[in-house]
């Protein structure tokens, strides 16, 4: 069998046949700010020598351009160089073939070298060059059906959008989340992050409701839905009620993401820290078991559901001195994660830790800022975590891209700390 | 003092200003690095500008045996070889006190015999000279209270290895311990090393001290690389004691046990010390003669008197003229005498008249004089041969000859009271290192001030086509030690070469360099030899020899500006010994 | 610009070799192939030197730039 890229091998050929108008000639003008006498008007063009208005070079080139985004290679191709040479002027009511045909595969680099031609209903030549292009794996999994001729048969998938970066508008849907300790900092982000992603949001809090709610309105304020979820994990009280009040308003709850923390408290685990890894245990691990006994029954019903404990660096490698009852609460609700994610997975429930360095929060703020510095210049990134970083990684888990983790504890540390 | 940020500025500076420098290569067992700075600084100051180049640490045979290494790349002009007991045996201080004596003694002889077969081999390689750290005692050892009066203790041994590396580097030509130990305790062992920069970078000397430790390196490089200062130049009033001896009077000179007189009287004995040392002392004073004699003579307190002083230059002349005076007396170039004089106009006019002469910037405040001399390069000497211990009593020998000259009727009658023994001989192991400085020093009567390295002068004592002679000198007035040093190379056939004739120019006028010539003829025919040919090339110092070979029969067999080559067959009765002194040859070493 | 701030770059200076201009407020290590840990040796000492102050083991480490360094200085009281 002979070496292919993306499916493709030596010989492959796509091509797209299409009729020039002035129509086309008056969009291509409008859009690229070309309009030259010679392109729009019949006179001009005569003074010169031609008999109709001249269409524009890069027009008929455009019609490359679609082959090869669309169908040949398609989606997932990058486009590297290309050279093309005009051998003669189209006009309206030429009917134009467009063709592309891979003339070189280069395994190694992923790389496809392409033939281009452009002829006339008479089979004269109008144009013909060459363009180089890359597969990218990754954008390489989304496939398009396209309505034109393909000479060899692929098999072609559903159709799906490629995410782009740092769009920020609200783009799909998802199930609905819950957010707690949504209300500020990295988990504030994190729920916004969630609502740009088309999830409903819950932002849970336990103190300063005013805050909860600017920050829901900043949410809806973007087109996101989102609402606050008042409750005090360190209580003994159940949250059943509370969680059945949000459900029958946002719809089952498809996710929980447990970003709520109790104050910080600096002490050495030699002295008496009992109480405070007590408070810590409450908040982080009976918090979690207090919240997902109530939303279990509904993801396993839903054979779907996505949840995330947010950690801490300091479980990678030695911790900090005087954090030992943030350490060890931390570390429960890891074993706590882990534990989760093998019992839940036959349930289709994905259970994940989420682990940022020192993070520019509120909380760092009673870090000092040679410590942030000196910590940032340790990082091999060279800076340190920003609440967004968190809230992506977070919320891929909760989307698509994390349907197949569980059970990982992901560093979001710039590098190996 | 300059804050670490300013040395490494002024550093930069003096680097970019294209004073010509040496290159000093360092190996060490530490990062040594630090030192650049400082060492830019410090040398630059002593007027011997170093430019340093440091070796990887803890890489001794690596650099040093490969021929190709980065060290030999650099071609040095000295090298530093510290090499630290802990560095190298760190263990050695802790499990020390577990050992037997015998065994003691052989761990840490080990780093010695390491140290010393680094230098063998670097001294193969270069001809530049060797500066070799001792070892200082370690600082703060647990439970080490009493290690200094264990004769088995760390600090024990390591001073029976400060002696035998002395001992080995005395047999290695141009290797000289540099005084690492003493560095250390000056600073204070506990001071000496910042454990934060030792644990950071390996960096052994704290910041305080960096300048210290590259001012005693830089010192050294300069003792062994320059040639040293011969005499000492005093002025006597504010400088030797306090007061003006004119105005005072003898009694009413500072000098004393007491303050202020102390700072005077320990001035004095530093003086007698260099004295000892091998340097002349002489007197250029604004004074009437017989004043100073007497307060010399008389100050119950004085610790230099006449006798100590070669020469006296007290009267109303110029300093200058004084210096040239003292120059020509103690028949030494004016380029080797050190000025000292409390008087800043005096100093200036020195200076600006006679700019080879080294001045001494004295302080206004005179507990300041021993600082301001410390730091004189040409004041260290990096070996101290009889000759130079005996010297300052040599010249005063010469004053009681010069009496006898001056009541002698003639010449011969003078030279005959001398009583002139002449030991001859060839080199051997007692006489190589005063031959080889007197090749190195002599300018005056040398017919071809050729310098060559001990290691040279050893091989050609060795060879069969050569000979290395000398001649050693007493007479009625006292021993004046080995004055002569002749090299003979066989030429061709039985035409010898005198490669090298030189003499100590203090025996001149005493025939000691016809009984030389005669004795080098007479080894010429025991090898055979019909001929001897000779050679003069002129520098400015030796003109008193510019005749030499042409009052001695020789005929002129080519000439340059750069050389004129002589001829003279060995007839049977030529060269004579000189009847006026006595003939001792000396056999084996 | 703090003096403070002044100063420090002059030290990386005369460290460094560089000339102060090239010594940006923010200057780090990284832009630096010569601030290594021996020029971290050194730096310890020029700031001591410069400022009066003794700093930790620790506060060597922290030498990585130019607000770290004014950071910790603040912190020793310097201003």
């Amino acid at each position: 069998m002979s070496e292919s890229v993306g499916g493709w091998s030596v010989g492959a050929s796509a091509e797209h046949t299409f009729d020039m108008t002035e129509a086309l000639i008056d969009q291509y003008a409008a859009l690229s700010g070309d309009f030259n006498p010679i392109h729009m008007k019949k006179e001009a063009a005569n003074a010169s020598g031609f008999p109709r208005r001249v269409a524009h070079g890069w027009l008929s080139g455009a019609f490359l351009f679609r082959i090869v985004g669309m169908t040949l290679p398609g989606p997932g191709v990058l486009v590297q160089s290309m050279t093309l040479d005009w051998k003669q002027p189209l006009f309206p009511g030429d009917r134009v073939t467009a063709k592309v045909t891979v003339t070189k595969v280069s395994v190694a680099a992923q790389v496809l070298v392409l033939g281009l031609s452009g002829t006339t209903a008479t089979g004269a030549l109008a144009f013909s060059g060459t363009m180089t292009v890359q597969m990218s794996n990754e954008l390489a999994k989304a496939t398009v059906a396209a309505p034109a001729a393909v000479s060899e048969a692929r098999t072609a998938a559903e159709v799906k959008p490629v995410v782009v970066p740092g769009a920020r508008t609200i783009t799909g849907s998802g199930p609905p989340v819950l957010v707690t300790g949504g209300a500020r900092g990295i988990g504030r982000a994190i729920a916004e992050e969630l609502a740009r992603r088309g999830h409903p949001v819950a932002l849970g809090y336990a103190t300063g409701a005013a805050e909860a709610e600017s920050a829901a309105a900043a949410i809806r304020a973007q087109g996101g839905r989102a609402v606050t979820f008042g409750f005090d994990l360190a209580s003994d009280q159940s949250p059943r009620a509370a969680l059945e009040r949000l459900a029958a308003e946002l719809g089952p709850i498809g996710g929980l993401v447990h970003a709520a923390t109790p104050s910080l408290d600096r002490a050495a685990a030699s002295e008496s820290v009992l109480p405070s890894v007590e408070r810590y245990l409450k908040v982080y691990v009976g918090g979690a078991l207090s919240l997902l006994e109530v939303l279990l029954p509904s993801m396993k019903a839903a054979k779907h559901g996505r949840v995330v404990f947010l950690g801490t660096s300091a479980l990678f490698g030695a911790p900090p001195p005087n954090m030992a009852a943030y350490v060890t609460g931390k570390s429960a609700l890891l074993g706590l994660m882990k534990s989760l994610s093998v019992e839940l997975g036959p349930s289709g429930i994905t259970c994940n830790m989420v682990s940022p360095g020192l993070t520019v929060t509120d909380l760092t703020r009673d870090t000092s800022p040679r410590q942030q510095l000196a910590e940032a210049q340790r990082i091999p990134l060279r800076r340190l975590a920003q609440v967004q970083d968190t809230a992506r990684v977070v919320a891929s888990l909760l989307g698509e891209d994390g349907a197949f983790i569980s059970g990982a504890h992901l560093p979001v540390t710039g590098g190996p700390v | 003092m300059s804050t670490p940020a300013e040395i490494m500025r002024q550093a930069r500076t003096l680097k970019a200003s294209g004073v010509p420098t040496r290159k000093l290569a360092v190996l060490s067992s530490f990062t040594a690095g630090f030192l650049e700075p400082s060492l830019v600084v410090e040398s630059h100051g002593l007027g011997f500008a170093l430019s340093p180049w440091f070796g990887p640490f803890n890489q001794f045979e690596q650099l040093v045996l490969s021929p190709a290494s980065e060290l030999w790349a650099q071609q040095p002009d000295a090298l530093w070889i510290a090499m630290r007991v802990e560095d190298v045996d760190p263990r050695l201080a802790s499990e020390l006190p577990a050992l037997d004596a015998k065994a003691a003694a052989e761990r840490v002889g080990r780093v010695r015999a390491r140290l010393v077969s680094v230098v063998k081999a670097a001294r193969e390689k270069t001809k530049a000279p060797i500066l070799v750290s001792n070892f200082a005692p370690p600082s703060a050892v647990l439970g080490g209270l009493f290690d200094a009066g264990a004769p088995g203790s760390l600090p024990s041994l390591l001073l029976a290895e400060n002696a035998a590396l002395a001992r080995e580097l005395d047999g290695i030509a141009s290797a000289h311990v540099f005084d690492w130990a003493g560095v250390v305790a000056a600073v204070g062992a506990e001071r000496f090393t910042d454990p934060r920069l030792w644990h950071l970078g390996r960096v052994v000397c704290a910041a305080a001290h960096q300048p210290r430790l590259a001012r005693a390196v830089a010192r050294s490089a300069a003792a062994v690389s320059l040639a040293a200062l011969e005499g000492v130049v005093l002025d006597l009033d504010n400088t030797l004691w306090g007061g003006v001896l004119g105005d005072d009077g003898v009694g009413g000179l500072v000098l004393g046990d007491d303050h202020p007189g102390s700072v005077f009287k320990q001035f004095q004995l530093a003086l007698l010390g260099l004295r000892s040392r091998g340097f002349l002392l002489a007197i250029a004073s604004k004074n009437e003669r017989a004043t100073v004699l007497e307060a010399l003579a008389s100050h119950p307190e004085m610790v230099l008197r006449q006798e100590h002083f070669a020469a006296i230059e007290a009267s109303w002349d110029p300093k200058p003229l004084a210096l040239q005076r003292i120059a020509q007396q103690l028949n030494l170039g004016v380029d080797s005498l050190l000025f000292v004089d409390d008087n800043p106009v005096e100093r200036a006019t020195v200076r600006a008249a006679l700019p080879q002469v080294q001045v001494v910037e004295l302080p206004a405040d005179p507990l300041g004089y021993l600082d301001a001399l410390k730091d004189v390069p040409g004041l260290d000497r990096p070996k101290l041969l009889a000759e130079d211990k005996r010297r300052a009593e040599m010249y005063r020998e010469d004053e009681a000859r010069e009496a006898l000259e001056a009541t002698a009727s003639d010449v011969g009658e003078f030279l005959t009271k001398l009583k002139m023994v002449a030991q001859v001989g060839l080199a051997g192991p007692s006489t190589l290192e005063r031959i080889h400085q007197l090749i190195n020093k002599t300018n005056q009567f040398n017919l071809t001030t050729r310098r060559y390295e001990l290691d040279e002068v050893k091989r050609v004592a060795a060879s069969p086509e050569g000979r290395v002679a000398w001649l050693r000198l007493s007479d009625a007035y006292g021993d004046l030690g080995l004055v002569c040093v002749g090299i003979l190379k066989r030429a061709s056939g039985t035409r010898w070469e005198i490669d090298t004739l030189l003499m100590s120019c203090r025996v001149m006028g005493r025939q000691v360099e016809d009984a030389f010539l005669a004795y080098l003829g007479g080894l010429v025919r025991e090898a055979g030899g019909t001929e001897l040919l000779g050679v003069y090339r002129p520098t400015p110092k030796s003109t008193p020899v510019k005749d030499f070979y042409d009052v001695r029969g020789f005929t002129v067999l080519a000439q340059s500006s750069a050389e004129t080559s002589y001829l003279r067959a060995l007839s049977p009765d030529w060269p004579a010994w000189p009847q006026v002194i006595e003939r001792v040859e000396v056999k084996g070493p | 610009m703090s003096q403070v701030n002044q100063r420090v770059r002059q030290l990386l200076s005369d460290v460094l070799g560089v000339p102060v201009e090239q010594i940006g407020e923010k200057a780090t290590r990284d832009d630096f192939q010569n601030w290594d840990s021996a020029a971290n040796v050194q730096l310890l000492m020029a700031i001591e030197g410069e400022f009066g102050v003794t700093l930790s083991v620790d506060d060597a480490a922290d030498l990585l730039s130019v607000e770290l360094i004014v950071a910790i200085l603040t912190e020793r009281g310097v201003s």
